[in-house]
């Protein structure tokens, strides 16, 4: 596959140390209620591996894939990618089934807490149709979301698909921090790798 | 500005958008704020913020949550019940500021002027600080309690003060920026200062080192080249014997030790009694942990050490902050590019603490009346070395005994019950007073004691200029961006009308926040439109100031023997001592208390009390949660996510929490967050005896001998399910 021209979200895994300002500016940008969040953060509880206690803390975001499994899983064609490459939910096409979300593999898509259809990041279009970064982005301080004119195709890792996790809403954002697994995002820092250039 | 923020700043969608300063924590980030229709839409980062660059952390961006949450006060409120009772009435400000007036001046005319005393936290000090001082300093009256002070930042004002002559270990003199090894004790500023911890993060790219020391895995010990996962509150021993290791091995810049530092050879002797082996027992951390924690800090330069409250919450801090403080000294990193810096503001700028602390200062015969004066008189009254505090623990015990003298009335500007440890105390404490007033945004459990409550505005309803906590050369405008809501008032105008209504002389020549806002930048020849105009204002960067300055200390000197503890009777070298209840020095109450408790490690969502009612921020952290080692819940017989009870010795109380099974701290550690209150508990209480930490926590001696903190951090604790 051939790096594209348009610009993308690219995160950075091992930059993240999990202070939520993402989480938060999201939720204002877009005004996203309780219960509903398009970036969150995913926190392995700390293990001793080889004697050290390591700990992992993660982005959960969509990555806009130039090949969106989430699309490919839509029976009723809700999923669409725009001319700029973005991946987005056509609300009033949603049929609820919730196909979308078992097929991401950044587990980025969750159901809204107030309906039964889905929602999912939108690469704030709106700023970036202004030349501005979208807002998590502008308010990650660490570099660990960035957005550049890269291409950033997920890897699948089939084997990890079975890890998913249960519910089928939007992993509320304190969830992240509690010592339930995760599911599939769980520490795994493979499923971050960015390209398969 | 660049060309990015030009962007931010156009207008889009009938949106106006202002520059300002955040302060919904000591941080005080650069913000640009999105106005619509009068109202504030939006809050994001200011990408030409000179320390934060744009980066923000989660408590200023759910600004507006706060702003117009349905719950905040916005009206003057007069006691329509019993004190307590939860009834209350509105009232114009013309009859509260009367009433108010009314109430001090009854007080002081029956009492004198050592009844009447001012409790602030964190948050509402950086714009009512000059005024209530005004107030005291018109009045009076000695007596004003920061309810953290002994605890929080002091040990280390004090440590800094005595050893160079000003501060050094504290944020904003940690050039994070430019070093190349960064040594952080009993600090998570992930979670505490996330804005700028990401200079920390941005040195480990560069290949900089990064060493902390606490005993839990946090955000920050994730990032670590080294981790010292020490016993609680042993910190002095730690810092004590990598003292030994830097001298012993003579990693320490001779040219430096032979110039500018007193009584090396007396720390040299002194450190020989604590080598590392012997740290080793006593802090529960590998001998060559030490040593190569020791030899990275003393080998990688430039190096910053930075202390935080970790190392404050024991009844050894000063001389715990002075061992680690002193390292910083003896290995060159003092006042370089990447070490720690020298704080210097813009010349002719007027800082907040020369106004408190320098222009409204209290004669010494009166400053010496302060509660605890007599017995810390390096932390309070006229020989302080610091932020001149009465003692909070002292203020709350002379509340309830009258002794030396009675303290009757109080303007409250915190949330004392859940910030302040002894909490039931604390409650009767107030309940005891003649007058309470209090000044806040929400109805807190300590509001609901109060006879009046006078709401202030918020940072986007008003202006000012910005002392930057956290930077050593940055002063900044904050903007009014919005009209303040319903009747709310700056807090220095309130303070001020008070004076006025009490016939008080005012101190200084301001007498509205306006003209306070003109004093502090007029030695700058500007007035506060011009010095808006400018938004951002640096003094420029110099390391190394002490050559030509020398060092504010009695010798010139960096104070490695401090004649300043030696003249008030206190040992002038650095030592280690036990904390007084834990299982070395309290082995038979360790029998039915086993588990060491530390209290207090930070969520970012919150500041001390602060946004338990914020939507966007509760959810990030819901509920209080008990970190317990997982070998230890199953011995226990908890699970992850029960209910339990966290007790404390000697019928302390009891609180609980949710269980967090998590190999986060060592299996005979508990941690346990402090400040929990729940707002959404619509009775009197709020929820603030469920889980608050402070009520299971003793405000009693011992005391550490010279800032008279409490050990908060390193006490002891049972944990049991609840329904046993």
């Amino acid at each position: 596959m051939r790096p594209t021209e348009r610009p993308v979200l690219v995160v950075d895994p091992e930059s993240c140390y999990g202070c939520l300002a993402c989480v938060v500016a999201c939720k204002q940008e877009n005004l996203l209620p309780p219960g509903e969040a398009w970036v969150s953060i995913a926190r392995a509880v700390p293990a001793r591996r080889n004697g050290t206690l390591e700990g992992a803390i993660r982005p959960i975001v969509c990555r806009h894939c130039s090949k969106p499994p989430c699309r490919d899983a839509c029976p009723a064609g809700a999923i669409v990618q725009d001319s700029q490459g973005r991946v987005l939910v056509l609300d009033e096409e949603c049929i609820g089934c919730l196909e979308c979300i078992d097929a991401c593999p950044w587990r980025a898509i969750g159901q809204r807490s107030s309906a039964a259809t889905v929602s999912k990041c939108t690469l704030c279009a709106p700023r970036v149709d202004r030349g501005l970064q979208p807002a998590c982005v502008a308010h990650c301080p660490t570099g660990a979301l960035a957005f550049e004119g890269a291409n950033c195709t997920p890897r699948r890792r089939e084997d990890s698909m079975a890890q998913r996790r249960q519910s089928k809403r939007f992993p509320p954002t304190a969830a992240a921090f509690t010592s339930r697994p995760l599911g599939g995002t769980h520490a795994t820092s493979l499923f971050y790798t960015l390209s398969d250039q | 500005m660049s060309d990015y923020r030009q962007r931010l700043l156009e207008a889009t969608d009938g949106h106006e958008v202002i520059p300002t300063i955040c302060d919904r924590c000591h941080c005080e980030c650069g913000v640009l704020a999105h106005v619509k229709d009068g109202k504030v839409v939006k809050i994001e980062g200011d990408p030409d913020h000179p320390i934060m660059e744009g980066a923000m952390c989660v408590k200023g961006l759910a600004a507006t949550q706060m702003v117009y949450h349905p719950d905040r006060i916005l009206h003057p409120l007069r006691r329509a019940g019993a004190r307590g009772e939860g009834r209350w009435e509105k009232v114009s400000w013309d009859e509260a500021l009367d009433s108010v007036a009314a109430g001090f001046k009854e007080v002081l005319a029956k009492h004198g002027p050592e009844a009447v005393t001012w409790s602030w936290g964190d948050s509402a000090y950086r714009n009512t600080h000059a005024s209530k001082q005004a107030w005291l300093t018109a009045m009076g009256a000695p007596n004003h309690f920061h309810s953290d002070a002994h605890y929080c930042f002091y040990p280390v004002g004090t440590a800094n003060r005595v050893t160079f002559g000003e501060f050094i270990t504290s944020e904003g003199s940690t050039d994070y920026r430019n070093t190349m090894c960064s040594m952080l004790w009993g600090g998570n500023p992930v979670m505490s200062h996330p804005a700028m911890a990401r200079d920390i993060m941005t040195s480990k790219k560069r290949g900089a080192k990064v060493i902390v020391i606490d005993p839990r895995f946090t955000e920050t010990t994730a990032m670590a080249d080294i981790w010292l996962q020490l016993r609680p509150a042993t910190d002095d021993a730690l810092a004590l014997s990598m003292l030994h290791v830097i001298i012993n091995e003579q990693l320490y810049d001779k040219e430096f030790v032979d110039r500018w530092c007193l009584g090396f050879e007396e720390l040299r002797e002194r450190v020989q009694r604590y080598s590392p082996s012997w740290a080793a027992d006593i802090a529960w951390v590998p001998e060559e942990q030490i040593v190569q924690a020791a030899l990275t800090y003393a080998t990688t330069k430039p190096g910053v050490m930075h202390t935080r409250m970790g190392v404050c919450m024991n009844t050894n801090s000063v001389q715990t902050v002075r061992a680690i403080s002193i390292m910083l000294a003896i290995c060159g990193n003092l006042d370089v590019k990447g070490g720690n810096v020298f704080k210097r503001l813009p010349q002719g700028y007027k800082s907040r603490d020369e106004i408190i602390y320098e222009e409204l200062c209290l004669p010494a015969e009166l400053q010496d009346k302060k509660v605890g004066a007599q017995q810390f008189p390096l932390f309070s009254g006229s020989h302080t070395v610091t932020g001149n505090f009465s003692h909070a623990p002292s203020v709350v015990h002379t509340m309830i005994t009258g002794d030396p003298y009675p303290i009757k009335a109080l303007w409250v500007c915190n949330d004392l019950l859940v910030c302040l440890e002894g909490a039931r105390e604390t409650r009767e404490a107030i309940l005891n007073l003649d007058f309470v007033v209090g000044s806040d945004f929400f109805m807190t459990p300590t509001l609901e004691l109060c006879d009046f409550i006078l709401p202030p505005t918020s940072y986007l309803e008003r202006e000012q200029p910005v002392d930057s906590d956290c930077s050593y050369n940055l002063v900044a405008a904050r903007r009014k961006v919005i009209e303040p809501l319903g009747e709310c008032r700056n807090e220095k105008d309130i303070d001020l009308e008070v004076m006025r209504r009490m016939g008080l002389e005012f101190p200084l020549p301001w007498t509205t926040s306006d003209e306070y806002n003109d004093y502090v930048v007029q030695g700058m020849g500007l007035t506060f439109e011009e010095f808006k105009a400018l938004g951002y204002v640096e003094a420029p960067v110099k390391y190394r100031k002490y050559v030509e300055e020398g060092f504010n200390t009695p010798s010139g000197k960096v104070e490695l023997y401090s004649s300043i503890l030696e003249k008030f009777g206190y040992d002038p070298l650095p030592f280690y001592a036990e904390n007084p209840e834990t299982p070395v020095s309290a082995p038979d109450m360790a029998e039915e208390y086993p588990l060491i408790l530390i209290t207090g490690g930070r969520h970012v969502a919150f500041f001390h009390s602060a946004n338990r009612q914020i939507p966007w921020l509760r959810e990030l952290e819901p509920q209080p949660r008990l970190t317990i080692n997982p070998q230890t819940a199953s011995t226990l017989g908890i699970t992850d996510g029960a209910k339990v009870w966290i007790e404390s010795p000697k019928d302390r109380g009891r609180v609980q929490m949710t269980a967090h099974l998590s190999e986060e701290v060592d299996p005979r550690v508990v941690h346990a967050p402090s400040h929990w209150w729940f707002p959404e508990k619509r009775d009197p209480d709020h929820g603030c005896w469920d889980s608050n930490i402070n009520a299971a926590l003793s405000n009693d001696p011992p005391y550490d001998p010279i800032v008279g903190s409490t050990p908060l951090r390193g006490c002891l604790c049972k944990v049991y399910e609840v329904g046993e």
